[in-house]
């Protein structure tokens, strides 16, 4: 079986280093960028799941979804929005995310989601 | 013969002799025998005509009917007797009417037989004349206007007029020779009649005075003002009458009673009321007027109108009002008067009128009437100071409104804008002149518009204070925040007289509220980022030790993962309590099953609850509506104080129940419970049960505060049962209909 690809866009190194230890502990490949900037060039490899942080620096992640979501291209890559920001459930409808995980979250929750979105 | 002849001298020198007009004929031929001067002059013939047959003598047509009538009288030898014969003559050249008698007797000879005729004519014209001028008066008497009657000395009618017949009552058929005097006077006055004017009648020759007559048919008593005169026989001086000229007093008497009136209502008006010759002497002033300038009456008829005027009103009298009132006939306007005794000068207003001789319409005298003005004058001034009173009231009020730091605004029970202070102006770019009535709404933000209405018109409608927030635009172009409140006055019967409102500009408090939103909004997120990698990689390391059947480390990862947890929801509770108080819990709403939730949160709080059982009494199973996951945070914070507060307690008691109308929820534990007194300031924020043992529970004490807030705002109730030492059970109801309080 393929192994699932994930994309974890988020500014901050920690989280991205934890995030992507938990979720290679469970089996995926992860790829990440700290750039937001960057997210739509970066998912042109098309992975099969992208987490998508809101506050970065240089860029609004809903933005990005949003983009993410217009374009032919992209439109079908599932998107989990991850943020520690508020009326995050307001913020993923908002921009087209398939669902949302608000910081902190158990590995858990994280793990059950991605399985939802992409199957393990 | 000679005898006879003689015989005929003889009575032809009598007949000559005779001194009225006579005329003998003789034979059936009437031939005149003799005529003396007289008929001669009546014939207007000379004695040449003696021997002539009649009707050959006298041809004029004038004369034709005596000729046959002699001629008859001598056939049939009846007399011919005939009264007032009218005749033309032109004795002198005039022609002139004449009245004769005319008599033709026979004379018969011896034997019995016609011999002859006499003929005598006396001229009646005098008579005829008087009798005519008599008819003419009693005609005249008839038809007079005047009530006219004629009676003897002892009362018996003899003539009345038509006037006096219509007056009293007797009509034209009735011979008033049948009545008495006596008949016509009342009671009363048939006494005063008999025993006094009577007497003065005769006396005096005649009487005048008033009596009361009586109207035969109506029985009215009339007043009449009579006057009695002598009638006496011209020649011989014998009284035999007495006449009667009656005058019907009533239309007098009713005008003079009318006029009295008229005058009494002149002189008791409060109006000053003057009547004066065309040169403005006074012939009459009324008691108003006479108090009102202080004259004496006795001065009254020298006074003039000029001289109880002021000098410039009577210089305006003389100068510009006689003469327009001579040409219209009247004048109204404003005057002076001067008081006689104390020269004050009293303001009056007057009305002038011209009185005119009733034929040749001679002005002949002024009329005027005069209100005095002073209790105008006096209410004026008094008004005037009130006016100025109130002026210097409003202008302090107005200070006060445009001293005070807000804008102060009035408006009419139809929200119609009717003062706004000067402080508008230093932020709108609306004059304040355009933004009364409805003219503020111009600069209202279009996203406040219909909200700011619906509100204004809640509150005209229903008198309920007004309070709101909203944008209006300033004088640069942007929008500022405002706090508007208005109260209604409301009169006795609570109708609503006026608005009072109040803007009050809150676009920095607003501004700083954004300020500290946007901080705390940064705050949690940089707060939670750490916690978040924290958390991974503990969750991370915990993983590890457990593949590696390291359960000792793995154990003690878990402990630092729940201590970060703990440490989240401080950070989330800062966060719910600010939105609280910043008025911005937002509330979801949707449909669920309670009990399904009640299980669910019991389930996750059973996980982390090492030592206590939660047991479930659940009697409510039905859906409902409202936040689900501000409802599971209330229980879940319900639960987790139970667990916390009761160390010593095996387990705690979920329980639900309800009915048509609410949902309740309780959790029971056995734990430490609270004073009493402290009960009633448990939902606080900050608030902690204070007690020796305090420092063992920790946390912020605001669980319960934002629980409460929640409930509060899903229109809940929430509330406590405790027993220091035993033990609490928390509650909440929520209604089943209508949750969602900010309709979000």
């Amino acid at each position: 079986m393929e192994v699932k690809k994930i994309f974890i866009a988020d500014d901050d190194e920690a989280i991205v280093d934890a995030t992507a230890m938990m979720l290679e502990m469970a089996g995926y490949e992860v790829r990440h960028t700290l750039n937001g900037a960057t997210v739509q060039n970066d998912v042109l490899n098309r992975p099969d799941l992208v987490l998508l942080d809101i506050w970065m620096s240089g860029i609004d992640g809903r933005d990005v979804c949003r983009m993410l979501k217009a374009d032919p291209a992209t439109l079908d890559i599932p998107v989990l929005m991850i943020s520690a920001g508020r009326d995050i459930k307001e913020s993923a409808l908002a921009s087209g995310a398939n669902d949302f995980l608000a910081k902190p979250f158990d590995m858990d929750d994280l793990l059950e989601k991605v399985a939802k979105l992409i199957g393990n | 013969m000679t005898s006879l002849n003689s015989e005929q001298e003889l009575f032809k020198s009598l007949v000559e002799a005779y001194p009225i007009p006579s005329a003998v004929y003789i034979g059936e031929d009437i031939i005149i025998k003799a005529a003396n001067q007289g008929m001669l002059k009546f014939w207007d013939k000379d004695a040449s005509l003696i021997g002539w047959s009649l009707r050959d003598a006298l041809p004029e047509a004038v004369f034709r009917h005596f000729v046959t009538a002699a001629e008859q009288v001598f056939n049939t030898g009846i007399t011919y007797h005939h009264e007032e014969d009218r005749m033309l003559h032109l004795p002198d050249g005039s022609r002139q009417s004449f009245y004769f008698s005319h008599t033709i007797k026979i004379l018969n000879n011896p034997e019995g037989k016609a011999a002859g005729l006499l003929h005598t004519v006396s001229d009646i014209t005098e008579e005829v004349k008087v009798r005519a001028r008599e008819q003419q008066l009693l005609c005249l008497v008839d038809h007079n206007a005047d009530h006219m009657s004629v009676a003897d000395m002892e009362g018996n009618l003899i003539y009345m007029n038509a006037a006096a017949r219509k007056l009293l009552g007797v009509d034209a058929e009735t011979d008033v020779t049948t009545l008495s005097a006596n008949d016509f006077y009342t009671a009363a006055e048939l006494r005063r009649v008999q025993e006094t004017i009577i007497h003065q009648i005769t006396e005096h020759a005649g009487w005048q005075g008033t009596i009361r007559l009586t109207n035969r048919v109506t029985g009215e008593e009339i007043p009449c003002h009579v006057n009695y005169i002598l009638v006496k026989n011209n020649e011989t001086g014998e009284v035999i009458g007495r006449g009667a000229t009656l005058r019907d007093l009533r239309p007098e008497i009713k005008a003079k009673a009318e006029l009295q009136r008229l005058a009494m209502i002149v002189d008791i008006s409060e109006d000053f009321c003057n009547y004066c010759d065309i040169n403005g002497n006074t012939i009459y002033l009324n008691a108003a007027g006479l108090k009102l300038i202080g004259m004496d009456k006795k001065r009254m008829t020298s006074s003039n109108l000029y001289q109880y005027h002021s000098a410039k009103s009577a210089e305006a009298i003389r100068e510009v009002i006689m003469p327009q009132l001579l040409l219209t006939g009247k004048w109204s306007g404003p005057l002076e008067l001067v008081h006689q005794q104390t020269g004050e000068i009293i303001p009056i207003h007057k009305q002038l009128f011209i009185i005119r001789e009733d034929i040749t319409n001679t002005p002949v005298a002024i009329a005027g009437i005069a209100r005095d003005l002073r209790p105008e004058v006096k209410a004026g001034k008094a008004l005037d100071y009130k006016n100025t009173q109130l002026q210097i009231a409003i202008r302090e009020l107005e200070f006060l409104a445009n001293s005070v730091p807000v804008v102060v605004w009035t408006s009419d029970p139809q929200g119609q804008l009717d003062y706004i202070n000067q402080r508008w102006q230093e932020k709108s770019p609306l004059p304040i002149q355009r933004a009364l009535g409805n003219g503020w709404a111009e600069t209202i933000h279009p996203d406040d518009e219909k909200r700011a209405w619906a509100a204004w018109r809640n509150s005209l409608t229903s008198g309920v204070p007004y309070q709101i927030e909203f944008r209006l635009l300033d004088k640069f172009g942007a929008y500022r925040w405002w706090m508007v409140r208005a109260i209604a006055l409301k009169d006795e019967h609570d109708r609503i007289i006026k608005w009072y409102g109040s803007n009050i500009d809150i676009t920095d408090q607003k501004e700083l509220e954004q300020q500290k939103d946007n901080f705390l909004g940064v705050a949690s997120h940089e707060l939670k980022t750490p916690v978040t990698s924290i958390k991974a990689y503990a969750q991370v390391m915990e993983m590890m030790f457990k593949r590696a059947g390291d359960t000792k480390n793995a154990g003690l990862l878990a402990k630092m993962d729940s201590q970060v947890n703990r440490l989240n929801t401080l950070i989330g509770d800062l966060l719910e309590v600010t939105k609280i108080n910043t008025g911005r819990l937002q509330l979801s709403s949707s449909r669920f099953s309670f009990n399904q939730m009640v299980e669910e949160v019991t389930e996750e709080v059973q996980r982390t609850a090492l030592h206590h059982e939660i047991r479930k009494e659940l009697h409510f199973d039905r859906e409902i509506t409202g936040d689900k996951e501000r409802i599971y945070q209330v229980i879940i914070n319900l639960l987790t104080n139970a667990i916390k507060y009761s160390p010593d307690s095996s387990y705690i008691i979920i329980s639900t129940s309800g009915n048509d109308d609410e949902v309740q929820l309780c959790v029971q534990d056995f734990g430490i419970g609270i004073k009493a007194d402290q009960q009633h300031r448990i939902f606080e924020q900050f608030y902690r049960v204070s007690g020796s043992r305090e420092h063992t529970f920790p946390g912020l004490g605001l669980g319960l505060y934002i629980s409460s807030q929640i409930i509060k705002h899903l229109n809940g109730n929430i509330w406590v049962n405790s027993a220091e030492g035993k033990g609490s059970t928390f509650c909440f109801s929520l209604p089943l209909h209508n949750q969602d309080k900010n309709g979000s």
